[in-house]
């Protein structure tokens, strides 16, 4: 076993793409066990990818494509402007708000940087953030971003685990409000600083205008959530019922979804859908292998002796960490699973707690200099050096990694609302 | 041997045209299929019982498509840390690379074929189907992808996977 993992890091490091690389090293272990049926690998993979609860992968993909056209971001924008501009901090409290309002959109947080980024980046520069900052701030809060539902990552890890989707999108509310408010935070003391100057409070006639002009836009959460947490929808009906709804509204409502914007959209969600589920099925193989191996129960017991769940909680948060940076979030994830997640299950780990606080690391590892890859869209947007935005982004990662700990200690912030809707029994 | 080379570039490019419409269509069938259900269960209070199996193996379908068309554009994630730092290894690992994606490639549509020939035996669950229409999609993704591979190789040996990148036509 420790072959296939060692022959995995070198494939991947040779810059095998990682799903080859998870299927050819879990070839070499096949090979390894004495009798281990080499049909194992087509089986695996079509098991790993029949799976409805996946079906809400294409749907939040081709949801959030509709979505993300220049209008929506703006709108967005010119909202938690209205709302938060005044804050001590200004547009940086804006980047923040208009993030939490666009990732209840789009499940994807390289399109969430991307998309608030090129509003907020050219906006922030004009009013005294340096490049670098604004960079950084649009960075930190696509991080934050990843915890709001829907998201993909959610999804992944909800079908390979078994573990309710509309839980672990109820468990996100709450890890994001309050890591946002600690960025917010930390926020307030940089604007001390650096002298930075909040924008001129609203009449609330201009902010009634503003939200009319972002309400079907923020329609599409509502309906999400509405009909997942009200127990109507199940998440991947709910995510059809979205694209449905962003169509009508993107072509009549907005006019900006074209019939030839739609069929590239269409044709993005396959090929974007094929490379996360190839990884998905690849991984398949390897969790199989992980099984028969026994390897990670023998690693729990070794956790147990020296301190058990909250050791191997931190431990997580240390290995995901450079892991999720270096292998671009997903990737990273689907090769960890079948070795962190039957360790967790071993130590008694509850399985909603352990997903959330793996979200919220991939958020963090996805920004984190030198290698992150959300990293490059914020350096392309701002004109900013890699150094210059690390210097910024550094100490808001830090801020976020905090909250990542404290989410770890305390589980309830991430139980509390699963609870209030009824999706979450205490034990 | 140039007009060869012209050809098979030729045919790639009408492959992944071809790859492109199907995908095109069986992403939209698949959020009509689903969508229907979703219609069938809350308008008109009358379940449909072959929707959700039928989107599950279209996804199949569409993932193995996409796969391909993604080989075809340089999509598929790995990590560039080490060609990016050290780009003298890159005609030496750029072929290794290769070989390794193609060997696991040949595998799947090796076992893919097999486990399609198995499934013809079988019939899906509320429709009468024979399972292998669903399991073909295995080897029709491997052998497309290891195609794309094959004419990534003749287009230049000595190229690196992750070097590919181009836009969809």
């Amino acid at each position: 076993m420790t072959a296939a993992l060692a022959l995995f890091a070198a494939f991947a490091t040779a810059g095998v793409p990682i799903a080859f690389a998870l299927g050819a090293a879990a070839l070499a272990g096949l090979w390894l066990i004495e009798g281990a049926p080499l049909r194992i690998v087509a089986s695996r993979i079509f098991a790993g990818i029949d799976n409805f609860s996946l079906l809400a992968i294409p749907f939040f993909i081709l949801a959030g494509d509709l979505m993300e056209t220049g209008g929506i971001s703006q709108r967005l924008v010119t909202l938690a402007r209205v709302l938060v501009g005044h804050v001590r901090g200004g547009l940086g409290n804006v980047v923040l708000i208009a993030m939490l309002f666009f990732s209840g959109i789009s499940g994807s947080t390289n399109a969430d940087a991307a998309a608030i980024g090129s509003v907020m980046i050219p906006a922030m520069k004009r009013h005294g953030f340096g490049a670098g900052h604004a960079g950084a701030l649009v960075a930190a809060a696509a991080g934050m971003g990843i915890l709001v539902p829907p998201c993909l990552t959610m999804v992944v890890y909800g079908s390979i685990t078994n573990t309710s989707i509309a839980t672990l999108f109820a468990a996100g509310f709450l890890p994001a409000l309050i890591m946002t408010a600690a960025l917010m935070f930390h926020l307030r003391i940089d604007a001390q600083r650096l002298g930075l100057k909040p924008e001129p409070r609203i009449s609330w006639r201009d902010r009634a205008r503003a939200l009319r002009q972002a309400l079907w836009a923020l329609l599409l959460p509502v309906i999400i959530f509405g009909g997942i947490l009200g127990g109507i929808f199940t998440p991947t009906e709910a995510a059809v019922v979205a694209v449905i709804y962003a169509i009508i509204v993107g072509m009549l409502v907005y006019g900006e979804v074209t019939p030839s914007y739609l069929v590239r959209s269409l044709l993005r969600t396959g090929v974007t859908s094929g490379i996360v589920m190839l990884l998905i099925g690849a991984a398949n193989i390897f969790a199989w292998l992980m099984t028969v191996s026994g390897v990670p129960a023998a690693i729990a017991s070794g956790i147990q002796s020296i301190g058990g769940g909250m050791v191997f909680l931190l431990m997580s948060i240390l290995v995901f960490l450079p892991l999720f940076a270096l292998l671009d979030g997903l990737p990273g994830m689907l090769m960890i699973m079948p070795v962190f997640v039957p360790i967790a299950q071993h130590l008694g780990v509850d399985l909603v707690h352990y997903g959330i606080l793996m979200t919220a690391v991939m958020g963090i590892a996805l920004f984190l200099p030198p290698v992150g890859v959300g990293l490059y869209i914020v350096l392309g947007l701002s004109g900013a050096t890699l150094g210059e935005i690390s210097r910024h982004l550094l100490p808001y990662l830090a801020t976020m990694t905090a909250v990542a700990v404290l989410i770890a200690f305390v589980p309830w912030i991430v139980y509390l609302v699963p609870y209030l809707f009824g999706l979450y029994a205490p034990r | 041997m140039n007009e060869l080379r012209a050809l098979a570039i030729g045919l790639d490019r009408w492959v992944a045209k071809a790859e492109t419409v199907v995908i095109v269509v069986l992403v939209a069938m698949l959020t009509a299929v689903t969508f229907a259900q979703v219609c069938a269960r809350y308008v008109l209070g009358d379940p449909l019982i072959w929707s959700e199996e039928a989107a599950r193996y279209l996804f199949v379908w569409v993932s193995m498509l996409g796969a391909a068309l993604a080989l075809r554009e340089g999509g598929h994630f790995g990590l560039d840390l080490l060609i990016r730092r050290a780009p003298a290894l890159k005609p030496a690992l750029g072929p290794m690379v290769t070989i390794v994606t193609a060997l696991f490639l040949l595998i799947l549509l090796k076992t893919g074929i097999d486990e399609t020939n198995l499934a013809s035996r079988q019939f899906a669950m509320t429709f009468p189907m024979r399972m292998q229409w669903a399991y073909l999609a295995l080897p029709t993704g491997a052998g497309l992808m290891l195609f794309h591979l094959a004419i990534h190789f003749i287009r230049s040996p000595s190229m690196h996977i992750l070097d590919i990148r181009r836009e969809p036509e």
